[in-house]
């Protein structure tokens, strides 16, 4: 090296230092002006403004556009556009043309633009501004919202960072070039270089192509917090971290392929933040276009970041102002000492101007009420430190400019970064004068409702929907009740508990139960501590919230006692009273001077037939039949108006009306009632029809009974204490063949001696002892004509008025024939019974006898056949023979005995004679008929007029009838009770024969039964051995006719047919009156 | 004949029929037994000599009702009612009916046997006669109807003049007539020819 050389190397260095000097001297300043872009920054003194969608009209601009703008707001919104006028006049195509949002058509968004405005003062200021869509709850675009910021200082910063970055890079560039050409000398001077590097307010790197570090500067070491030595030689991933490394490795690649780069990265810090950078990496070019690494110029722009940063966090709280208008928001340091902030609301809430806030951000405090200022200040001097970071609400009330006193309510929150520090403190405050003024009104009527509460008589009480918290209950309650309120409070069913047992369920149900949002009202009795019954009358207006829901249920007692009791004396005595009319026999009918019902009792009603709603207020005469109340209104007129009529009271006999319509007779007297409130007549009016008809009966009767003991149905006769008759009526005429005036006056005992001689007298003497009954049966005999019979009477003692016995009266009936029809009816019964037996006897025994000589005749013929075949071929001995012969001869002997025995026992043959079957059927048809009553059934007989008579054993014949109803009654059982019928027809067939027949509506028989019936001892019920209908064929037959039973059809009822020869040619008709009579 | 003599026996008591069967088979004679009356009508064979023995009371069809459904189909079997105690009635309707004889039981062997053999000989003469009035219906059927009609005069007893008259023939021609009705009747005298014409007009009426 030359030294001429050295000497312009030196002269380039001195150069270079000073330069470098310049540089750092502008890096100072720059250092400067990022502090004041900060300060901007964090002063926030953007413009804020809401405009049309087209942006045409402006409709709210913030103050600071004064500030920024230099300008009076008027002049913004003046007009459409005029904005425009304040753009720099190269900007304005671009900020009309380029971002209309209507002319561009698109849906609208967020944007973003910068611009320049021309200042009254000549200024040029550069504005940032943000533009946003106001989006309505329809997603329609009503508005548009931007914050316009003035940027020009950081502008102007970034265009002093850029030149000076590029100037730095060109001298660098050229140095380094100049220095690599002599190596050798800048070795020498390295340490020099060092000082200037190591000054430089970036981080300068020079790094090989095979990224490793060759060089870094001092603050290198500062921000990876290590020394050079442990930088140099390493390669970037190692130094930088992979992650970071992987982040600018493609800028690396771009600076190695020899083309310079600038670009913009977050990386992370020694200290482990990341910070953001700006970088330019410039390559080393050697001679031959090779590039042997690159220099790397990085600058920590993390700060201007971080503002920029707080820039959008202050206009995203901004876009919630312009939302929120009506509030304060305010925004100020953590310490509340500096005003970030204030939304314009402030002017209105208060009245003063922002500005001055923004001045003295505390002067706020003198506007507060002198009591909520003091107390505000307490509460401070009582947080000492650090400012809080707790989120504060307060009220308080504050003088308004105009002096108005407003209640303010604020809420404070602590604003963060990212990085967690607390940079602010962001508030709202809400005039809430109005509510507080209900409040406070509230609170007044509360306070007038409590003295109105406890000073009324009544229990006003409030009570939980259900009724069982007491919420208040007024003091008055510890007067009635005689127990505390605090009492019940603390147990609310205290009250029910007072409440008389009587009454508890009603109130339950009305108090508890009644979920109903409508009133509701008891009246109970309750019972106090001291024993003391007391009236209540408690009324519950139950409470609705919007919802129709039941919140409180409010309620107002009184003590009644004292009117209950009087109304209940009152009660009492109107009640006697009443109960007094009511009883009244008669119909008492109150009226007033004019004639119109005021009050009429219960026996009125049945009189009348009104009921009482019906009458009162009428005039009297309703109650009288037209024809007669002309008459009536004139005596009643003239009672009232005649002094001693009134006083001697008036009777008469009248016509009522009914309001049926029917008239009828009555009693009526009336009195006069005076009272304080004037003149009553009070009527009583007794029906007398009954009275009238009873006296009409009574005439009929004597009528009626003089004909009854005329017309001589029965025997009537009447005797006095000395047994004379006193009456004797045509039916004793009748019975006894004595005539009236033969007997009348006469003693009984003379004209019938019989009656002394069979101790009838005994009837006369109990029916004069007072006895009155019935004698059945008793003979008598007619002197005289010689007459014989038997009669029934029915005695009883004659009285007098005064119930003294005087006499006797007797009832008789001749009751001979019935007795004789009882009598031969018993006989009869007798006969048919005895032939029963006998019949049935001579039946079983010739059954008997039927049955064994089938076995004999057999036990004969085996052993006869024996004898033949033995005895022919003489093989067997005399003796077997002769046994054989014994055993035959024992079989027939036993034939004879049993036909012998059968004979004895056996029915003669029937004694026929001539009889009229209707008299033998008349004969039986009241045991028949007794019969059928047995099992519940009818008996109908009917007999065709031409049946002739037939010869029979009457009796036999009698025995088969009774028989087969027997049989038809016993098959009815199996029907209900209302369907049994049996019929008994006879008919003459062909004048050859009689057939009868018996039918009964009973089950039927099946067909393969209706011959098996008539075997003897067949049977189907439980009692009897089957005799009946094998003996009743038997004995038909034996009068030559025939027995058969026939059915139709099963549950259609089963008939029983017999048939009796009719001899021809003879055809007189037999005697029954002769049968009758025999024994 | 050649055809040897049957006993039927219709009863319903089993005991009564086997015993009966062992009995007049002891005497040699030929049974068949019944127990009711349809099963008897059934086996019935009308060549064979035969007799009866019928108890009254019996179910299905009663020994009467038996009776009378012979009658119906013309069967002359000679017929020995049965009865148990109590049934004399039906028995006398029974003889009124045609029956032989009525026995109450239990019996005599010896008197049903005697019955049995009468009602047979009965029977065997009965067919006899029967075969008998055949033949001369038989011999009566071949005659013309001028020989029936000269054989009617003949035997109601008019004189060949009177017949020629009659007929209007003459009376050599009835002699004719006469001899060839001899000779095809059999006959060996008038007497004879009105024997044989007499009991032919009473079987006749009898059948």
């Amino acid at each position: 090296m030359t030294a001429s050389d050295l000497r312009t190397l030196q002269a380039r260095i001195s150069e270079l230092e000073s330069e470098v000097r310049e540089l750092r001297a502008e890096a100072v300043g720059k250092q400067e002006l990022e502090q004041s872009y900060r300060e901007l920054a964090e002063h926030s003194a953007d413009v804020l403004w809401v405009a049309s969608v087209d942006r045409r009209q402006l409709f709210y601009v913030s103050p600071a556009f004064e500030t920024i703008w230099g300008r009076p707001i008027e002049d913004a919104v003046r007009s459409p556009f005029a904005f425009v006028e304040f753009i720099h006049p190269d900007d304005r195509a671009n900020v009309l043309g380029l971002r209309d949002l209507q002319d561009v058509g698109e849906s609208p968004r967020e944007y973003t633009h910068e611009y320049r405005i021309l200042r009254p003062d000549g200024e040029i200021r550069w504005i940032w501004t943000r533009v946003v869509p106001v989006v309505d709850a329809d997603g329609e675009v009503t508005r548009v919202a931007g914050i316009s910021s003035d940027i020009t200082a950081r502008k102007q910063a970034e265009e002093g960072l850029r030149s000076a970055h590029d100037d730095l890079d060109r001298r660098v560039e050229q140095r380094t070039r100049e220095l690599s050409q002599t190596n050798a000398k800048l070795r020498d001077s390295e340490s020099q270089l060092r000082i200037i590097t190591d000054n430089l307010p970036a981080f300068v790197s020079y790094v090989d192509k095979d990224e490793r570090y060759r060089f870094v500067n001092k603050r290198y070491e500062d921000w990876f917090g290590r020394p050079a030595e442990e930088i140099l030689g390493r390669h970037l991933k190692d130094v930088l971290g992979s992650q970071a490394y992987e982040r600018i490795r493609d800028k690396v690649a771009v600076a190695l392929s020899g083309e310079q780069i600038t670009f913009e990265q977050s990386l992370p810090f020694a200290d482990g933040r990341t910070r953001d950078f700006v970088a330019r990496f410039v390559p080393d070019v050697a001679d031959e276009g090779v590039v042997r690494g690159y220099f790397a110029m990085i600058t920590d722009v993390t700060k201007q970041k971080l503002a920029e940063g707080a820039l959008r966090e202050t206009e995203q709280r901004f876009r919630l102002i312009s939302a929120n208008i009506d509030e304060v928001f305010w925004l100020a340091s953590p310490d509340e000492t500096e005003l970030y902030y204030v939304s314009e609301a402030f002017e209105r809430v208060t009245g003063y101007c922002c500005d001055d806030l923004y001045r003295k951000p505390m002067s706020w405090h003198d506007t507060l009420h002198p009591e909520d200022r003091s107390r505000l200040e307490r509460m401070i001097e009582a947080e000492p430190g650090p400012p809080s970071e707790a989120i504060r609400d307060n009220e308080y009330r504050l003088f308004r400019r105009d002096g108005e006193l407003r209640w303010v309510w604020t809420r404070s929150r602590p604003v963060y970064d990212d990085e967690g520090a607390l940079v602010a403190r962001a508030g709202v405050a809400a005039d809430i004068t109005e509510r507080k003024v209900a409040e406070l009104s509230l609170r007044d009527s509360e306070q007038r409702f409590r003295q109105l509460a406890e000073n009324i008589q009544e229990v006003f009480w409030i009570t939980s929907a259900d009724g069982e918290d007491v919420i208040y209950v007024s003091p008055a309650y510890e007067r009635i009740w005689g127990q505390s309120c605090e009492s019940l409070y603390e147990s609310p069913r205290n009250w029910f508990k007072s409440i008389d047992p009587e009454d508890q369920a009603r109130v339950e149900a009305a108090f508890y139960s009644n979920l109903k949002p409508e009133p509701f009202e008891e009246e109970y009795r309750i019972i106090r501590p001291d024993g003391a019954v007391r009236w209540i009358r408690d009324r519950g207006f139950p409470v609705v919230d919007d919802a129709g829901r039941i919140t409180r249920v409010v309620g107002i007692a009184d003590d009644i006692t004292d009117r209950k009791e009087s109304e209940q004396a009152l009660r009492e005595s109107e009640s006697h009273f009443r109960r007094l009319l009511e009883a009244q026999p008669d119909s008492i009918i109150i009226t007033d001077a004019e004639g119109r019902i005021i009050l009429a009792n219960a026996q009125t009603e049945k009189t009348f037939g009104h009921t009482r709603e019906e009458i009162i207020g009428q005039p009297v005469e309703v109650l009288v039949p037209q024809a007669h109340r002309a008459a009536h209104v004139g005596s009643r007129t003239r009672f009232v108006a005649d002094k001693q009529a009134r006083e001697a009271g008036l009777q008469l006999e009248i016509m009522g009306l009914r309001k049926d319509g029917a008239e009828f007779p009555a009693d009526m007297r009336l009195s006069l009632l005076e009272t304080d409130r004037g003149l009553f007549v009070m009527s009583t009016v007794r029906d007398i029809t009954q009275r009238k008809e009873a006296q009409e009966a009574l005439r009929q009767e004597k009528e009626l009974s003089a004909a009854i003991i005329k017309s001589g149905v029965d025997g009537i006769l009447a005797f006095d204490r000395e047994f004379r008759y006193s009456l004797w009526n045509p039916g004793m005429e009748e019975i006894s063949g004595y005539a009236e005036d033969e007997v009348l006056g006469q003693c009984a005992f003379d004209v019938f001696p019989f009656l002394v001689e069979t101790g009838e007298d005994e009837l006369f003497r109990r029916a004069l002892a007072g006895e009155t009954f019935v004698a059945k049966d008793r003979p008598y005999s007619v002197p005289g004509t010689g007459k014989q019979g038997f009669f029934e009477g029915s005695y009883a003692p004659l009285r007098d008025e005064a119930g003294e016995v005087i006499g006797g009266i007797a009832v008789l009936r001749d009751t001979t024939e019935r007795k004789l029809a009882e009598e031969q009816a018993r006989l009869l019964q007798t006969d048919l019974a005895y032939m029963s037996r006998l019949t049935t006897m001579g039946e079983i025994a010739s059954g008997l006898a039927h049955e064994l000589s089938q076995p004999l005749t057999a036990i004969n013929n085996y052993a006869r056949g024996c004898i033949r075949r033995l005895g022919s071929n003489g093989a067997v001995s005399p003796e077997m023979l002769d046994v054989l012969e014994r055993i035959a001869s024992e079989a027939r002997r036993t034939g004879k005995v049993i036909r012998g025995l059968s004979d004895l026992v056996r029915r003669h043959p029937p004694r026929k004679i001539d009889v009229d079957m209707t008299v033998a059927i008349d004969e039986i048809h009241d045991l028949a008929a007794m019969e059928a009553k047995l099992h519940h059934a009818v008996l109908s007989v009917e007999i065709a007029a031409e049946v002739p008579a037939a010869p029979m054993d009457k009796v036999q014949i009698q025995q088969v009838l009774l028989n087969l109803v027997q049989n038809a009654g016993e098959a009815l059982e199996a029907v209900p009770p209302e369907n049994r019928k049996i019929e008994i027809v006879a008919t003459v067939r062909d004048s050859v024969e009689i057939e009868i027949v018996v039918t009964d509506s009973g089950p039927g028989l099946p067909p393969d039964e209706l011959d098996k019936i008539f075997e003897r001892f067949h049977t189907t019920k439980k009692q009897g051995m089957g005799m009946g209908l094998a003996i009743s064929r038997s004995i038909v037959e034996a009068h030559g006719g025939r027995l058969w039973a026939t059915s139709e059809k099963e549950g259609s009822g089963a008939s029983f047919h017999f048939t009796l020869p009719v001899p021809q040619g003879d055809q007189t008709h037999g005697s029954g009156s002769n049968c009758l009579r025999r024994r | 004949m050649g055809q040897e003599a049957i006993v039927y026996v219709v009863d319903d008591d089993v005991e009564v029929r086997r015993s009966l069967r062992w009995l007049l088979e002891s005497v040699g004679m030929t049974v068949e037994t019944f127990a009711n009356a349809p099963e008897f009508l059934d086996a019935f064979d009308s060549a064979r000599p035969s007799c009866l023995v019928l108890d009254m009371r019996m179910p299905e069809m009663s020994g009467l009702e038996l009776q009378r459904e012979l009658g119906v189909r013309g069967i002359t079997i000679p017929i020995i009612i049965i009865t148990a105690y109590g049934e004399v009635r039906d028995a006398v309707e029974a003889m009124k009916c045609g029956a032989v004889d009525f026995i109450e039981k239990p019996f005599s062997d010896q008197a049903l046997l005697d019955q049995i053999h009468k009602a047979l000989d009965r029977d065997i003469e009965d067919r006899h006669r029967h075969e008998f009035l055949d033949e001369v219906c038989a011999k009566i059927d071949e005659l013309t109807p001028r020989e029936r009609e000269v054989m009617d005069l003949v035997v109601s007893g008019l004189s060949t003049k009177r017949i020629a008259e009659d007929l209007g023939i003459s009376p050599k021609t009835v002699e004719a007539h006469r001899a060839r009705i001899m000779q095809k009747m059999h006959a060996g005298s008038l007497a004879d020819l009105v024997r044989l014409v007499v009991s032919a007009r009473c079987g006749a009426a009898v059948a």
